[in-house]
This record gives C-alpha cells, structure tokens and sequence, in this order.
C-alpha cells in the first residue's frame, strides 16, 4: 500500500490516520463510539468542563473511549481570552495526562473567529510551560509563521467558519500557508462533506480535523467512512502528483492508426 | 470511621457569595464552607481525595483547581479542605470546536 509509510508526524508522534474528529454533538455515545471507529481517526477532540456535582447519573465520555487506542487532543473551545485559555489548558493537562492541546480563542460568537492577539498570547505561555500546542487560527500565513516561529507543533487554519459546512473558502491562503510553515499545516473547521475533505487534503495538507460534518450529517457514521476515505483519496492524489490543469483538450488515444 | 458528608447544593449556580445552607447532619462547628463549580457547600471536613469519592467521582479522570492553582493528583490524599476554599472540578467532555 502506498499509504502504508505515510504517517502524519506532529511534536515527533507518528499516526498512521490524517483524519482528527470531534466528540461533541452526537445523539449518544453508541454514535459517536462507532463514527470514530470507522473514521479510522487516531486524535480525537474532547473540551474540557465542570463536573455536575448534583447529578452524578450521567455516564462520563472517558466510559467509552478507548485510551489505549486514541490520543485525546483536549480543546479550550469556549475560550475568549488567552488567560481562560491558559487555565482550560492546564486542568486539561492534569485531566488527561498529555501535553497535546488544541489550542483555540475565540474573538466572537457569530464567527467563533479565531482572535488572533489572544491565541498568540496564549501559545507563547503554554509552549513556555512544555505543551505542545496545536493552534486553530484563521488562514492567515502570517499569522501561521508566527505560530510555528514561536514553537507550534502544527498550525490549524480554519476552511471556513467553525460547523458552517462552507468547505475550503480560500484555498490559494491554505497553499500559501502550506509553502510558508514546516510544521503540520491539518485544516480545522468548516468542511461540510467529503469532497471537501479531499480538497483540503489535495492542497497538500497534513490532515483535516472535523465535528460537524461527521456528528451532524442525516447518518453519522456514513459519513464518518466517507470523510475516511476522502482525507485518503486526497492525500493520495496529493501524492500521485495531478496533471496541470489545461485551457484544451489533449487525446488520449493514440492519433496513429485511425481509419480514414 | 469516617463519614463521607456530601455537601446540600444551594440554589444559584454561579453565585459563590450564596452562604452554604447548614447540613443537619453535621456536628457543630464540624462544616466546612467551600464553593465548588460555583455552588456554595457545607460539607464534612474531607481531604480532596475524600470529597472526590463523596460525590461519586473518579479521582483519575478529573482534574482540580484548588483557589486557582491545578492541584496535581498527587496531592488529592493530603490537602485538606478548608473553610472559604474555591474548588474547580473538570472532566472531559465531548467536543470538537467552539461551544461543545
């Protein structure tokens, strides 16, 4: 198999998947357990939040994830400043026991905007204290430098806003992105379907991170093999090397030999 | 032996200056007034380890900030709850991006 040696590395860690899925928005864990299943995802996103301490009926989501199986990338989504941001990201760390964040500051509601300032911030003080920090930030390369200058193990530029399902919005930002950083360039946000997954994944992208698309579609775990197979496909196009793209025709049959 | 005391909810979450309501199941001048997740409680007086288990929690997959600073798990058996202690209990939740 071609794929067989083509691992994503991030912070010196190899993972044989491209595709990174959310945990949210499911209608119960038995979905969400047999999406990532057949996602073939490898790091999944959990958030991080209060414990109910009146209600302790509810099942925990650690009940269904298997740890020795997949790498949890815990999120600071819901944070609009760098200081909750840093906070979320330190219980995160005593939560889960990794250094792995994902690393996310919000600048509005509407948006759900990266506010780059913050992230910045953010990324300098976490990366100071040994996280490796896996930024969402808006396709923007100046800012993906700065990120990666700064330590970054990857950097995440959005497609298009977060559960928008509008796919990759500007992909010539994304190829600017990808020949101005090094480190792993893995699209967060906006895919709705698979071809834009492909798409994303055919830039040239180290990977695609994904909730939405996947927990919100009519049948999720349909879509989560669709979304498997289309990070594939694309990242093996990508490989392939397409042909450039042409303004005419050219046959591709022989012209010799044709009956007259 | 010691009694695990779970502390009585008072209504107003998010409200830490809400006073605790007094836990008739406790001895005089055995509470111990803590906020946690922004809910005043009255409770035994417990370590940490104590009051995780008290309330049903698994001490492994939480983590806890004890007045702002993570309190690394190691510590869970020997801190003590004091009276006015702010207590932040977190798990992991599903979530992909933004509001989970």
């Amino acid at each position: 198999m071609p794929e067989s040696n083509d691992k994503l590395v991030i912070a010196g860690r190899e993972f044989d998947s491209r595709l990174m899925v959310g945990t949210g928005k499911y209608a119960d864990f038995q979905q969400m357990v047999r999406a990532i299943e057949v996602s073939g995802a490898q790091i999944i996103t959990v958030a991080v939040r209060r414990v109910n301490i009146s209600d302790r009926t509810k099942e925990s989501l650690l009940d269904h994830i298997d740890l020795k199986k997949y790498t949890l990338l815990p999120n600071t989504a819901g944070c609009y400043t760098a200081d909750d941001a840093i906070r979320t990201c330190r219980l995160a760390r005593e939560a889960g026991l990794s250094d792995f964040v994902k690393l996310e500051v919000l600048g509005d509601e509407k948006t759900l905007y990266p506010n780059n300032e913050e992230l910045l911030k953010a990324a300098k003080v976490l990366i100071a204290e040994g996280f490796t920090v896996l930024p969402y930030t808006s396709d923007d390369p100046i800012i993906c430098k700065r990120l990666e200058d700064m330590g970054c193990a990857a950097v995440m530029p959005l497609g298009a806003p977060i559960g928008s399902g509008l796919g990759i919005r500007n992909p010539y930002n994304i190829q600017i992105i990808l020949e101005t950083v090094k480190v792993p360039v893995i699209v967060d946000a906006g895919v709705g379907t698979a071809s834009d997954a492909a798409i994303a994944m055919e830039l040239g992208c180290d990977g695609v991170l994904m909730n939405t698309a996947i927990a919100g579609a009519q049948d999720p775990v349909a879509m989560a093999l669709a979304m498997n197979m289309a990070v594939r496909a694309g990242r093996l196009a990508y490989k392939a090397g397409r042909i450039p793209r042409k303004l005419y025709a050219s046959a591709s049959s022989p012209l010799a030999g044709l009956i007259s | 032996m010691l009694v695990y005391g779970r502390g009585i909810p008072v209504p107003g979450f998010f409200a830490p200056t809400t006073p605790a309501a007094t836990n008739p199941t406790l001895k005089d001048g055995a509470a111990v007034n803590i906020t946690t997740n922004g809910e005043a409680v009255s409770i035994d007086p417990l370590t940490i380890q104590e009051y995780l288990v008290s309330l049903g929690i698994d001490p492994r997959r939480v983590a806890v900030e004890l007045n702002l600073e993570i309190l690394p798990k190691a510590q869970y058996e020997t801190t003590q709850l004091k009276d006015g202690d702010t207590l932040e209990i977190v798990h992991f939740v599903g979530g992909g991006a933004a509001r989970a």
